[in-house]
């Protein structure tokens, strides 16, 4: 698994197709900015694992296999099964996009305060919207990053909201990326772009399903996510991150946000499996008084693979990050955190923590984990941990003195690992719904090994 | 008493924790409506004897048998003695983050009602069971929904040990040192909880250090272990004598 980036990628030729395929009537900036993705995926290449970022995210299938651009879905959904892809929050403010492209009869725009806009980015593009032009490409930096430069390559749709300064939105905001299996392999550029005013406030949710109602059969998918949140001064963000594609999904995801001064972002993503989910996060705290929150829960199984990326950037005093990562691995499945907090020699009275915790049910899993912190100023309070282990014997004896079977009180251990994380999702909805998911995911795989019945 | 009423036989019980013997052959019977006390030093297999009557891991019994209710005991994995009617108060109540004290209550309880075949209860009645029960205790019912043992006190975790029993209603309770770091407030209340169980049809064992616990529980027999055999039996005044003379004479006078 030591690929080197030197083969042109099948990725360029299908820019090509992209290319002729697509409306010349797009702004002239918008061809530019693909063009650059696609230089800047050229030059960078697919990284292997000789590279240290990507050392536990086998991309060999991206190499071996072409995972062409997604035609339309042959038979999109004619509703959104309520529970299964709305969390529960059956109403409120929606995207939904099908194979990477806005599905409007499926999404709703209602209710929204004024002052929220939430449209896709699309219709943004024919409008050829002046604050998109500005926006763009901003935060995520595809000079940097080969994936950010594929996605901007491939750039048709996506999510677009903006928050004027003041602006709340009580009801959750839902991104909804689906992917609807057409037969053969292929490939999802999704991208989000967030601009969220002064002491503006929401909750948004994204979250990336398989559609798999009349094409069960379907082939893999290579889901590229890119979102770009930029944060002004007192603004107040949380974000769930849900991804639950299937276990055939390529999925590299990679969060990017920029916090201004006294601005709070608070992220809970949730990895219910896949072929690789990789999830980055890169927040950028500029200002003083800015606080992130990154948590995240893996739970994978079988030969799933979960990578977990963040990266803080502490650049000026008083800022505050939080990270805490927990892993659920069953089967022959592999989770892995690298975190890095960088604290630069200006940010004094830095609090930074980090943690990741790991419950390994069977023999054959693995986690790394790779906690780090680069601390350049000295007066900071940081700490950092991280723990690999199996359910506590001492509270599974406990639990089963209590009358409660083996399976049972494992199971309830491995949900209360779980909702540490759920639980401190801020909102009673997005709990509740990830628990039933999670609750869901914990029945079929990874498995929880008994030693013994259950009568 | 006759043996329809033996709620618990333990024949020449020898147990090992590691490769250290600790229990050097147990003999003891308790019938229905008994309480029986079980004192003794530190080390003397006190807690070896409660893990051993509830199977725990790691705590091998090497020889004798136990009869529960007339039934072979020791083949008995954990949850199913629970069900059937067996009860520890643990020593050392375990912190379970992320579990609620209703939840851990409501699953144990409705595995009881289950093997006696009742039908379960839903979340409305048992929450008016344990409340009730909470009240007995004189625990906040805000305690039903706190994580179990998660950052509770010395005194709170106790207090929760008996409010499970008192939930899950044990045909024979085993309270091991429940009164091990307790103001005497506390030992009442948990005192209090133990004699609101005590009915003709339920034993308990009660193992503790010190007298003191006694006064509020009052037993029928007490026991003294020593170097894991009872060394002497008697009624409740055998505690008093201990708390006069301590164990040492243990060591000098044989077994009686």
């Amino acid at each position: 698994m030591t690929q080197v980036a030197t083969e042109p990628s099948a990725f360029v030729e299908d820019y090509r197709r992209f290319e002729q395929a697509t409306s010349s009537a797009d702004p002239s900036w918008l061809w530019d900015l693909r063009r650059e993705g696609i230089q800047y995926f050229s030059a960078l290449g697919i990284p292997g694992s000789k590279d240290e970022d990507w050392l536990y995210t086998n991309t060999a299938p991206l190499h071996a296999r072409e995972f062409p651009l997604a035609p339309p879905a042959e038979h999109p959904p004619a509703s959104l099964a309520a529970q299964r892809f709305t969390l529960g929050l059956d109403t409120g403010p929606r995207l939904v996009f099908i194979n990477g492209r806005y599905e409007p009869s499926l999404s709703s725009t209602k209710d929204l305060p004024e002052g929220a806009l939430v449209m896709n980015l699309k219709a943004a593009f024919d409008a050829d919207r002046e604050d998109v032009r500005r926006r763009l490409g901003r935060i995520a930096h595809a000079e940097m990053h080969p994936f950010a430069a594929l996605n901007t390559a491939f750039l048709a749709d996506g999510a677009y909201l903006e928050l004027a300064p003041g602006c709340e939105v009580a009801a959750p905001i839902q991104l909804l990326f689906l992917h609807a299996p057409v037969g053969h392999a292929v490939a999802v550029h999704p991208r989000i772009l967030i601009a969220a005013g002064a002491n503006s406030r929401a909750t948004i949710v994204k979250r990336y399903g398989i559609e798999c109602v009349g094409a069960l059969a379907g082939g893999t998918c290579f889901t590229n996510a890119v979102s770009e949140i930029d944060l002004a001064d007192g603004a107040d963000i949380k974000m769930v991150r849900l991804q639950r594609e299937g276990t055939r999904t390529y999925h590299l995801g990679l969060t990017s946000v920029r916090q201004q001064r006294d601005s709070r972002f608070a992220m809970t993503s949730v990895s219910l499996g896949g072929a690789i989910d990789r999830h980055e996060t890169h927040a950028d705290l500029t200002e003083e008084g800015a606080e992130c929150v990154l948590n995240g829960l893996y739970i994978v199984g079988n030969e799933e693979h979960a990578d977990n990326h963040t990266v803080v950037q502490h650049r000026v005093p008083h800022c505050q990050s939080h990270q805490l990562f927990k892993g659920i691995l069953g089967g022959a499945a592999r989770g892995a955190f690298t975190g890095r907090v960088v604290v630069h020699p200006q940010a004094q009275k830095t609090a930074a923590t980090q943690a990741n915790h790991n419950l390994l049910l069977s023999e054959h899993a693995i986690a790394e984990t790779r906690p780090q912190l680069e601390i350049y100023a000295d007066d900071v309070k940081c700490a950092h941990g991280a723990t690999i282990g199996r359910l506590d014997e001492e509270a599974l004896y406990y639990l089963r003195s209590r009358a409660i079977g083996p399976k049972s009180a494992r199971n309830l251990l491995v949900h209360a690992f779980a909702s540490e994380i759920t639980e401190a999702v801020d909102n009673e909805d997005i709990t509740r719904g990830l628990e039933a998911l999670i609750a869901g995911r914990l029945e079929t795989e990874p498995e929880v090994p008994s030693n013994g019945d259950d009568a | 008493m006759t043996d329809n009423k033996r709620i618990i036989e333990i024949r020449d019980l020898h147990a090992s924790a590691g490769d250290k013997a600790i229990l050097k052959g147990i003999n003891l019977s308790v019938n229905a409506g008994e309480v029986h006390a079980i004192m003794g030093p530190n080390g003397s297999g006190k807690s070896t004897l409660a893990r051993a009557l509830t199977g725990r891991e790691g705590t091998d019994v090497t020889q004798g048998e136990v009869l529960y209710k007339g039934e072979d005991l020791l083949d008995l994995d954990p949850e199913i003695r629970a069900r059937a009617g067996i009860f520890l108060a643990f020593q050392y109540p375990v912190e379970i983050p992320g579990i609620s004290n209703s939840t851990l209550l409501r699953e144990g309880l409705n595995a009881v009602r289950h093997h006696r075949g009742e039908s379960e209860l839903d979340a409305i009645d048992f929450l008016q069971i344990a409340r009730s029960k909470a009240d007995v205790l004189e625990m906040d019912h805000e305690m039903l929904s706190r994580a179990v043992n998660d950052g509770f006190s010395g005194g709170e975790k106790k207090r929760n040990e008996i409010l499970q029993m008192l939930v899950l209603e044990p045909h024979l309770g085993i309270l091991d040192e429940t009164d091990s770091g307790l103001d005497i407030d506390a030992l009442k209340v948990v005192a209090k909880g133990v004699n609101e169980l005590r009915a003709p049809e339920r034993s308990f064992i009660v193992i503790t250090h010190y007298q003191r616990l006694l006064d509020y529980i009052i037993p029928d027999f007490v026991h003294v272990l020593a170097d894991g055999r009872i060394a002497r039996s008697g009624g409740k005044e055998l505690a008093l004598e201990l708390e006069e003379k301590g164990y040492g004479w243990l060591e000098e006078a044989p077994a009686r």
